[in-house]
Order: C-alpha cells, then structure tokens, then sequence
C-alpha cells in the first residue's frame, strides 16, 4: 500500500490553509471576528476586567460625570459605576446572544430538515412556523415575557421562539434543494436510512445557510434582549443589562447624558460586529458570491 | 431459463397522481406503463427511447427508488415490489444504480474516500480498516489511483467522477447494476473509456447491466438485447442485431433513421417525425404512437396493439406487424 496517510496530511493542510485564507482575505469577516471576539473576552473576564464592583452604591457620587476619578464613564443615580456595569452588561447579551443563536439554529435546523423529509411532518411544522411569523417578532417576544416573567433564561426562552421559525424556514428550503440531488437519490437506492441522510448528508451541506442565519440570530436577539429589558421585561434590576441601563438613562436623559450614550454604543458595536461576521461568513461559505 | 433471470418485471406501471387543489387526484402521468421485461445473468439489456419516454422513471422503478403502482418485480425470484426498507437492504446490495450526472451524483462535501465507505457502512460491512482496503481496492479496479482517496468531486474531471459512482455501484458486490445514461454527461473520448471499463467489469464479475440510453450508437455496441420505449410503453424487444437488422415497429425505425453513420457515401433515408411528444398525462387513445406514425390507421387510432411475438426473442405492439 502506498504511504496514504502522507498524501492525506498534505492535502488536509492543503485544503485548510485554503479556507483560512479565504476566510482571512475577506477583511470585513476579519473585522467582525475581531468585534465578536473583543466583546466575549469582555464577558468572560468581566470580573478581572471591570475596575469597581457592578452593583457597589456610593450614593455620594450619584451621577458623576465621566472622568471623575474612579468613573471613567460616569456613574449612575445610585452612584454605580457605568463602566463595570457595561462591562458586566455585556455578559448579559453575549449569553443571550450565543444561547438563542445555537438553540435556535439546532431547533430550527432539526425542524427544517425533518420537515423537507417527511411530508406530513412538513405541513405541520410549517403552519406552526407560519402562525409564529405572523406576529412581529418583538411584540411575540413582549407577550412571551410578559407570560414567563423577567429573567435572563426566560429572555433566551422566548427569544428562540421568536427565531426558530425563521430558521426553520431556511433550513427547509435549503434542504429541499439537496435532498433532489442526485447523491441523496444513490444513497437511498442503497438503502441509506432517514436519519443517515439527514443528519450525516443533507445537514453538512446546508449548514453555511443554517451558520450565517445564526450569526443574525446572535445580533438581533442582542438588539431585542437590549428592547425586552428596556421595557422592564427583560433582564430584571439590580443585574446590569445594556437594556435596563438605557431605560434608567431615558429618566435623566437632560442630566446625565452618558447613561445612555454609552450602552447604546456598546450594543450597536455588538450588533454592529456580529452583523459583519454575518455577512462576512456568508460570502466565504456561500460558494455563488466568490 | 427462469434460473438464469437476475430481474423480472411483470406488468410495471409507475402512475404520479397529480392533484387539484383540494388535494383529489385529478389524473396521473403515466410516466410507466404495463411494462414486462426480464434481465438474465451476464447479459446487457438495453432500454432506448427519446426523452421523457418514461425509460429512467422505469429504471428508478425496478430498482425500489420509485414505488409501482401495479405490477411485480422479482429480483432473483424475490418479490421486492412490497417489502419495506429494512427486508430490501440486503437485496438493494444485489442490484445498484450509476448514474447519469457525475457532478451531482457525488456529495460534494465528502472526499472519494468517505463517499465509497459510506457505501459500505449503508450496509454495515466490516472495520474501518477492512473498509478502506476495499475501497483502495476497487478504486484500483476502476482505474483511479490510491491518492484519490482523499480527493473532493470537484478536484476530478468528469471521467474520474463516473469511474467513482461506479466505485459506489460495485461496493456492495451487486449481480445488476441499473446505468441510467452512465456515458451521456462525458465527453467522446472518455465515453469510449468508460463503456470499456464496463464491460470490462462485466467480464470479470458477470454483470447484469441495464443500459438506459438515448444514444443507438452506444446501445448498439454494449447491448445483448434492446427494448425500445415510447410513452411509458415498451413498443418493442428484440436482441440486439435481430433489432437493428428489422426494425418491426414505425417507432423504432425512425429512432435507426436518426443515428448518424461513419459512412458519407451510404444514403439512408431519414424519416423525421411529426410533432411532440404527447403528454403521458392523457396519452391519445389506440395506439400511443398513431399521432406521430407515418403508416397509422384507423385500427391504430382506436385499438391498443398488443404485444406480439414477432420472431423468437422478438416482441413488437404494432397493428401493422
């Protein structure tokens, strides 16, 4: 026998060092790597990040305009500092972001695939789907709130109710569109059960769709999340979330500029990136843009 | 004889219902209709007919991708026509299918190696190990390299990618494999290496092949015996000279008339046919060939022909015959 698993390693590296440079050519994914990646560092080690404790009140220094020494950002009614709590903000929206975008692409995906193989299953699934979409998304998220009351899993909860539909959708179509190929008819011809071609044919070759429709996912939960505790039913007080701080800050808007000035950047950087990354990941996996 | 047949189809009929909007059935598309044929051991039986005359809906029929309306297929005397998938496993290894497109008969997302193990793990056949010796194995037998292993469809040509469905179709140690237009997509020269490398396999492991074909030439050439169809119908069958020699049938006179000879000097005359072909959703009544045959009647209009037995071997469903 030839000397195979050589040949194997170099056309592995190959193949890899092809997509990295794809991936590293397209300066926009870059870009929103960065961002995405900046702001999950920020979560993670918010507690070594952030210089004062998020929930830590001085009510002396109530409304402390940015720069005074130990507000970089200024403080809020309570004398908190806005800094830390941004930064422990962000917590709060990429574990939402990255909760409703995985479940949501795994529900919705499953949902999608079983229903492009199973007709009944398909008109089922759609019409719940259908019926879904019909309400506007962040009213349905409002509602749903409302219902499970305010907490951060509830926030995850209903949001990827909101998603899964669309994902469903997505995934269906582009799985429709494989499952006519030619390969998925040898592989039944061959006697290949259901869940074989789902799982280990049809889902590889739509996942690009199923990952770029994620990513949205990931941004606009964010945006939502941002709305839901704006409303008050999002993440509930005293945890600092991007959201219910700028609902704080629409109160003393004429005082204290930076209350909202400051979490609004912070979400529109985050949405922002993410968003990048979308597209960015969208024309390195979607073959028809190169 | 009847031992020596790998396949028998009786009276195949391959109806799609088309529905209305309240979901009734307000017709079918007779994609196969009433088809009888046999396939014997080692032998290629070659199906002509022009396109949408119901010739892959057939293949894709006996092979249990489409599911009969009526009728039987035995499969080495088996009835296959009802049994459910996990009985047709070990029977959907006797017989396997290559396919017409190279491009998108190959997941593009597996390299050649995963795409033939996974042939073999459909039928959970042995180790990892003892898998991918087969498969460097028969990649060497259709004329691929070991390195190939790791390739992805699209880094092969046209050529390379059929010798790999063909890979696929022998894994499994079929007895019949069903061609649906395996040469069609592939440039001449290749054409010519891979009807070789088929028979070459049929040689060695006396193969069954049922050889779908628009192209005369071809069938011609690897075909024992021929059936010629029309509409759904097969309208004639005979061995393969026997076919090309005395074409009983107008139908299968015309399909001659059109295949181009080597030859500039021999002068044949062309007959060219009238129209399209009519939709199998309501074929005409009689005869379905009477809206095209330049000799039709009036028994053709208003009669079905039966099939006859012309000569020995050679059957035709023709009233002029």
């Amino acid at each position: 026998m030839t000397d195979l698993s050589s040949v194997r390693r170099e056309l592995r590296r190959e193949q890899r060092s092809l997509r990295v440079h794809r991936f590293f050519r397209n300066r926009q994914a870059v870009l929103g790597a960065c961002i995405v990646l900046l702001m999950l560092v920020v979560a993670v080690f918010a507690p070594l990040l952030a210089p004062a404790d998020p929930l830590a009140q001085t009510v002396s220094n109530r409304f402390a305009k940015p720069g005074t020494a130990g507000y970089l950002l200024g403080a809020d009614k309570l004398g908190r500092d806005l800094l830390s709590r941004i930064i422990y903000g962000a917590r709060v929206s990429m574990t939402v972001g990255l909760s409703v975008g995985l479940s949501s692409m795994l529900i919705g995906m499953t949902v999608g695939l079983y229903a492009c193989y199973y007709r009944v299953l398909d008109s089922i699934l759609m019409r719940i789907c259908d019926g879904l979409s019909a309400i506007p998304s962040t009213l349905l998220a409002i509602a749903l709130m409302a219902v499970l009351g305010p907490s951060t899993f509830n926030v995850i909860l209903a949001l990827s109710i909101v998603y899964i539909p669309r994902m469903a959708r997505i995934s269906r179509s582009a799985a429709l569109v494989v499952k006519e190929q030619t390969y998925i008819e040898a592989l039944r011809s061959q006697g290949a059960s259901a869940t074989r071609i789902i799982w280990r044919h049809i889902a590889p070759n739509i996942l690009s769709a199923v990952v770029v429709q994620a990513s949205y996912n990931f941004a606009n939960s964010i945006i939502t999340e941002a709305a839901l505790s704006f409303l008050g039913v999002g993440v509930p007080a005293p945890q600092p979330s991007w959201g219910n701080i700028l609902s704080e800050g629409r109160e003393v808007i004429t005082k204290a500029w930076w209350m909202v000035v400051y979490p609004g950047l912070a979400t529109a950087i985050a949405v922002m990136g993410t968003n990048i990354f979308g597209d960015g990941l969208r024309d390195i996996l979607d073959p028809h843009t190169n | 004889m009847e031992q020596n047949m790998i396949l028998s189809a009786r009276h195949v009929r391959t109806w799609f219902p088309v529905r209305g909007i309240a979901g009734q059935t307000v017709g079918n598309v007779k994609a196969v209709d009433d088809v009888s044929l046999s396939l014997f051991r080692g032998e290629t039986y070659g199906l002509v007919g022009e396109t949408g005359c119901g010739k892959s809906t057939l293949g894709r029929t006996l092979i249990r991708l489409l599911d009969p309306t009526d009728g039987q297929i035995l499969l080495d005397g088996t009835d296959i026509t009802k049994l459910s998938a996990r009985q047709l496993l070990p029977l959907r290894a006797r017989m396997q299918m290559v396919f017409q497109d190279p491009y998108s008969s190959l997941d593009g997302r597996m390299h050649v190696g995963e795409i033939l193990m996974e042939t073999l793990a459909i039928q959970k056949r042995g180790s990892r190990k003892d898998n991918m010796e087969l498969v460097l194995r028969m990649l060497e037998q259709v004329g691929l390299l070991p390195e190939h292993f790791y390739r992805y469809p699209h880094e092969l040509s046209g050529g390379q990618r059929q010798r790999v469905g063909l890979a696929r179709a022998l894994l499994p140690e079929p007895e019949l494999i069903i061609c649906d237009e395996p040469v069609s997509a592939l440039d001449v020269s290749v054409r010519s290496q891979i009807i070789r490398l088929l028979l070459d396999l049929q040689e060695q492991r006396n193969l069954s092949y049922l050889f779908i074909s628009h192209d005369m030439s071809v069938v011609r050439y690897m075909a024992d015996r021929v059936g010629v169809m029309y509409l759904g119908r097969l309208v004639e069958e005979a061995a393969t000279d026997e076919l090309f020699r005395h074409p009983l049938h107008p139908y299968t006179r015309v399909l001659l008339s059109a295949v181009p000879t080597p030859d500039p000097r021999t002068h044949r005359e062309r007959i060219v046919l009238e129209g399209e072909l009519p939709s199998p959703l309501s074929p005409p009544p009689g005869c379905p060939f009477h809206t095209r045959c330049p000799r039709a009647t009036e028994q053709c209009r208003q009669a079905f022909p039966e099939t006859k037995k012309a000569a020995d071997g050679h059957l035709v469903a023709c009233h002029l015959v």
